[in-house]
């Protein structure tokens, strides 16, 4: 438990999760991802700073597969486990652009406020 | 929403159980992947499945909010609701009988009305498109603006832009016809409008069998299908059949739907249709088509792109064109057609009085409303402890909330299709009853179209109400229960009560239900004591057998004079009649009186203008001195008879035979400057009102003149039986006349609407006091029910302490019983009160007297309402106050 313990963790900001998520699948274009994968990417890509909640994670993954953007295909894991797989569709690249563009506004505006030129 | 997201979210409940299975085993594999990295980082395998599952966190909850990604959730807890409610339901029968009896009882009170209301109001003209149909009246005319003359019809349909498809109708009239099958001498008086060629096509009727006539029938009959169904058995083959009508043979074409009734104007259905090319066949005198007086209604279609207001800018244009029979100018006005319309404004006073009744009575729904809140929160007062320790283990407020209402919304849903149901039948029964009370009452006259039908307005009327009621009941006290601090209900247990000004005001309604239902019965009592006396009240003379005969004639002065001697003449020739007189007045229909002062005080007299036979076909005893001679009938002879009571108030000493009346004297005659001589006294009668004696009555002189008056016949045998034979009689003497005459018997016309004042305000008393005393009920139960809840500690321990079962049950009832006293003391003042109006009444004579003399204070009446009153408390109070008897101590103290 000690090593779980050594970086200090901040929760998802809100609102960011989706664009995490799907950030994250569309980054691992050449393999798709199972679920565990996505978290544990998104923990790793964040250099552990951002863990996700699995209690958010898989109401997004349904969310999203009820809007399109992602789908998910049952495929084995290298272990031979059978797992859901997913990969962004056309819908999801636009969402997640749109996403990125709108949380950059909002970063940028954020430092405007906390650099004053 | 995309197309794809809409039809996957659609589809979800047929794939629900793989969408979850999938979830599963996806959750299932990251516990798993979880548990072995776990392990990798060295610890056991027992440690690292724990600790995954801990990071995890609640499946089902995860699952729960995954579903919820579909939209569906609302469903499976409106299931789970259900169910759960039906279970709670069924441990309190008796609970949900009352509430669904309730609601029931208020929306069938609220569902009918509306029915009226949606017959009446609401109704379009049964014709395709109907809301573009326009009615073209006379403008600024307070009588009989809806009819026109011929012209009228054949310029706009010529000329007008604005408008298409006019089409023309004259009003039902009476002639006499032949029934296919039927021998040449069976006659018997039908009703029908002769209409435009293009009538059916123009408005867009279709024909329930055979076909409506066209341009070239110049011997066509269409036949309504009520007339159809009533006279001919609905039989199909009488479709080219031949019947006689007038003088006219005319061919059966057709059927009219069956809920074709016309146009309105009035509302009735006519029996037959006949095209204009047959008019002149079968009224020779009616010359309706070529001479300029008004006999016809147009109806058109706005043309499309038109407005109403463009229309009534052509029709203006048009006035100049269309000469009345005096050669002015016929301002023209259009107005959107509807079934039930008048032309003089009624129908909108009609529509506003009657928005003002539906109102009203959704004040009662109200009322049953909160006596049904008090119910439900005396349950809910229960359940407070449970509601609270769900809340406590982290259900969502408003998922509590909405179990709560869902009960009350449900009993609501059952309640209001019973309503509706009952509504229904009610109306039905209804709408017989009012249909065939106006047809006997006017003979025939007049009649009414009621298309009673459960529609959708109907349905969604009612079931908006039982969703009000449902919502609003069961969310008041859910709503509460739901705010409830769990940590204060918790602690303190159902002993927690209401604020003190929630229960002032429910006692206070309490009491204003119990104080207006015994009003109500009250009401209902004295008047039901009237309708009693109503049934075998003796007139004074022999009304059962007479007929009276109105012949609205066409000629005036002389010639009607004349004629209506003639008439007379001839109907005193029938066997079946043994006299005929002429009276300005038919009994019981309308007053003639006038309010003097003399010097013993004011007085009110009846006065009537009779012909000589006045007095032998009333059956009227004269008492003293003789009834008017022909002569002085013909001469206008100034001699007059008095009644009884008239001559005992002014000669109260001696016999008033012989005497005189000064010139102008308040008691003479038609013509003031006259003196008028007694020469006969006659008993005392009731024809004013059924309910009270005329009172000082004067008789005067007439001949067969005058702009007002009735023939009246004495016949021998029951005067129903002489109808036909008075109707043909009439019509020898003028062919034209059959269409303006109109025969009903006095006890089933005038009587009859007599009795009705005494029987309508009865039942309608009698009605809304039971459903107010039921509602009391209701009222007084849900309050006892309530405090029995809230104190059963306190009664627990009372009865610990050894308090017998009568003291608990005192103990229960004096907190309810107070509202109920003062309201049935102020109730008592009140039905005192209106005694006393009732009586005030009596005093003034152009009034009748609603409870037929039966007295205005009847401690009896008084007597019965307040017992029935106790007897509905003490019904209502028996289940809560046995419950409150059979706390057990123990039980009611641990359970805290």
């Amino acid at each position: 438990m000690s090593t779980l313990a050594a970086v200090e963790r901040e929760p998802i900001p809100p609102g960011t999760l989706d664009m995490l998520i799907l950030k994250t699948i569309s980054t691992a274009a050449a393999r798709e991802l199972h679920g565990f994968e996505i978290a544990d990417a998104i923990q790793r890509s964040s250099r552990d700073v951002l863990q996700v909640e699995e209690g958010s994670l898989y109401p997004a993954l349904q969310r999203m597969l009820v809007k399109g953007w992602i789908a998910g295909e049952w495929s084995k894991t290298p272990e031979n486990r059978r797992a859901r797989y997913y990969r962004l569709t056309a819908a999801g690249k636009r969402q997640l652009e749109r996403e990125i563009a709108s949380y950059q506004r909002v970063a940028r505006a954020i430092a405007f406020i906390l650099q004053p030129a | 929403m995309t197309p794809r997201e809409l039809w996957l979210r659609l589809s979800y409940p047929f794939r629900r159980r793989r969408v979850e299975h999938e979830l599963r085993d996806e959750m299932a594999l990251h516990l798993e992947l979880r548990a072995a990295e776990l392990r990798q980082r060295g610890l056991t395998a027992s440690d690292a499945a724990t600790a995954a599952r801990r990071r995890f966190g609640n499946r089902s909850r995860i699952a729960d909010a995954s579903r919820d990604a579909w939209g569906w959730h609302w469903l499976d807890g409106t299931l789970q609701d259900l169910r759960y409610v039906a279970r709670q339901l069924r441990r309190t029968p008796g609970f949900a009988l009352v509430a669904c009896l309730t609601i029931a009882l208020g929306v069938a009170i609220n569902a009918t009305a509306f029915i009226f209301y949606d017959a009446i109001v609401l109704k379009p003209l049964p014709v395709r498109d109907a809301a573009n149909v326009i009615r073209v009246t006379q403008d600024r005319r307070a009588f009989a603006a809806e009819l026109l003359p011929f012209t009228a019809y054949e310029v706009l349909r010529r000329d007008a832009h604005t408008i298409q498809s006019v089409v023309t109708t004259t009003q039902p009239q009476t002639l006499a016809a032949v029934l296919p099958g039927h021998a040449t001498d069976d006659i018997r008086f039908v009703n029908a409008r002769f209409v435009s060629p293009d009538f059916a096509l123009g408005l867009g009727v279709p024909a329930a069998f055979g076909r409506w006539f066209d341009a070239t029938d110049d011997g066509a009959v269409v036949l309504d299908h009520g007339f159809w169904t009533r006279a001919l058995g609905a039989d199909p083959h009488v479709v080219g059949k031949r019947m006689r009508i007038g003088d006219a043979e005319l061919t059966i074409v057709g059927i009219a739907p069956p809920k074709f009734a016309g146009t309105g104007l009035p509302a009735v259905a006519p029996d037959l249709w006949l095209p204009l090319a047959t008019l002149a066949a079968t009224m020779p005198n009616a010359d309706w088509r070529h001479d300029s007086r008004p006999h016809w209604e147009l109806l058109a279609r706005v043309a499309p792109n038109a407005t109403l207001t463009q229309v009534g800018a052509e029709l203006t244009a048009f006035s100049r064109a269309l000469p009345d029979s005096v050669g002015k100018p016929i301002p023209l006005a259009a107005k959107h057609a509807t079934f039930f319309q008048t032309d003089s404004g009624e129908f909108e006073v009609l529509q506003q009085v009657s928005g003002a009744f539906m109102v009203a009575l959704a004040l009662i729904l109200a009322i049953a409303a909160v006596n049904l809140a008090n119910l439900f929160a005396a349950r809910n007062a229960a359940r407070e402890r449970e509601v609270t320790v769900r809340l406590a283990l982290g259900a969502r407020r408003s998922r509590v909330a909405r179990q709560l209402a869902s009960e009350s919304v449900l009993l609501a849903f059952i309640g209001g299709s019973l309503g509706v149901l009952a509504s229904h039948s009610i109306a039905v029964w209804l709408r017989d009853w009012l249909t065939t009370t106006m047809t006997s009452v006017t003979g025939g006259l007049a009649g009414i179209f009621l298309d009673i039908d459960v529609d959708w307005r109907v349905t969604a009327y009612a079931a908006l109400l039982s969703l009000a009621i449902g919502l609003g009941v069961g969310l008041w006290p859910a709503l509460r229960a739901a705010r409830g601090d769990v940590n204060t209900v918790l602690r303190q247990g159902s002993t927690a009560t209401g604020g003190a000004g929630l229960w002032g005001k429910r006692n206070l309604l309490l009491g204003i239900q119990v104080a207006s239902s015994l009003v109500l019965l009250t009401a209902a009592g004295m008047l039901l004591g009237g309708l009693r006396l109503a049934q075998e009240i003796d007139p004074g003379f022999d009304a059962d057998h007479m007929l009276v005969a109105y012949v609205d004639d066409d000629l005036i002065g002389a010639a009607r004079a004349v004629r209506r001697e003639a008439i007379a003449r001839r109907l005193a020739e029938l066997p079946e009649v043994r006299s005929v007189a002429w009276s300005a007045r038919v009994p019981f229909a309308g007053t003639h009186l006038r309010r003097v002062t003399t010097h013993n005080g004011s007085v009110t007299i009846s006065l009537d203008d009779v012909s000589a036979s006045y007095f032998d076909v009333m059956g009227m005893a004269i008492l003293r001195g003789r009834a008017f001679t022909r002569q002085e009938v013909e001469s206008n002879a100034p001699v007059m008879l008095v009644s009884e009571s008239l001559a005992r108030e002014r000669w109260p000493n001696g016999d008033a035979i012989g005497r005189s009346l000064p010139v102008n004297d308040v008691l003479t005659g038609p013509d003031t400057t006259k003196s008028y001589s007694v020469i006969g006294v006659v008993r005392d009668i009731r024809s004013n009102f059924l309910s009270r004696l005329n009172g000082a009555s004067a008789y005067y002189p007439r001949a067969f003149d005058g702009n007002f008056g009735a023939f009246l016949l004495r016949t021998r045998g029951t005067p129903a039986s002489a109808t036909n034979a008075v109707r043909v009689a009439i019509a020898g003497v003028s062919p034209l006349l059959n269409g303006r005459t109109h025969i009903v018997t006095l006890q089933a016309g005038p009587m009859a609407v007599q009795r009705l004042m005494a029987e309508a305000p009865a039942a309608l008393a009698l009605v809304l006091a039971l459903a107010g005393l039921v509602l009391a009920s209701v009222g007084v139960y849900g309050l006892i029910a309530q405090i029995v809840t809230r104190r059963t500690r306190e009664i627990g321990v009372h009865m610990a302490i050894g308090a017998r079962p009568m003291q608990v049950v005192a103990l229960v009832a004096r907190k309810t019983l107070r509202p109920v006293a003062w309201g049935a003391a102020a109730g008592a003042v009140g039905a005192v009160a209106l005694c006393f109006f009732l009586r005030s009444l009596i005093s003034v004579p152009d009034v009748p007297d609603l409870t037929f003399g039966a007295g205005a204070f009847n401690p009896l009446v008084l007597g019965g309402v307040l017992a029935t009153l106790l007897i509905a408390v003490v019904a209502a109070c028996v289940i809560p106050a046995h419950r409150a008897a059979h706390v057990d101590p123990t039980v009611a103290l641990r359970s805290e």
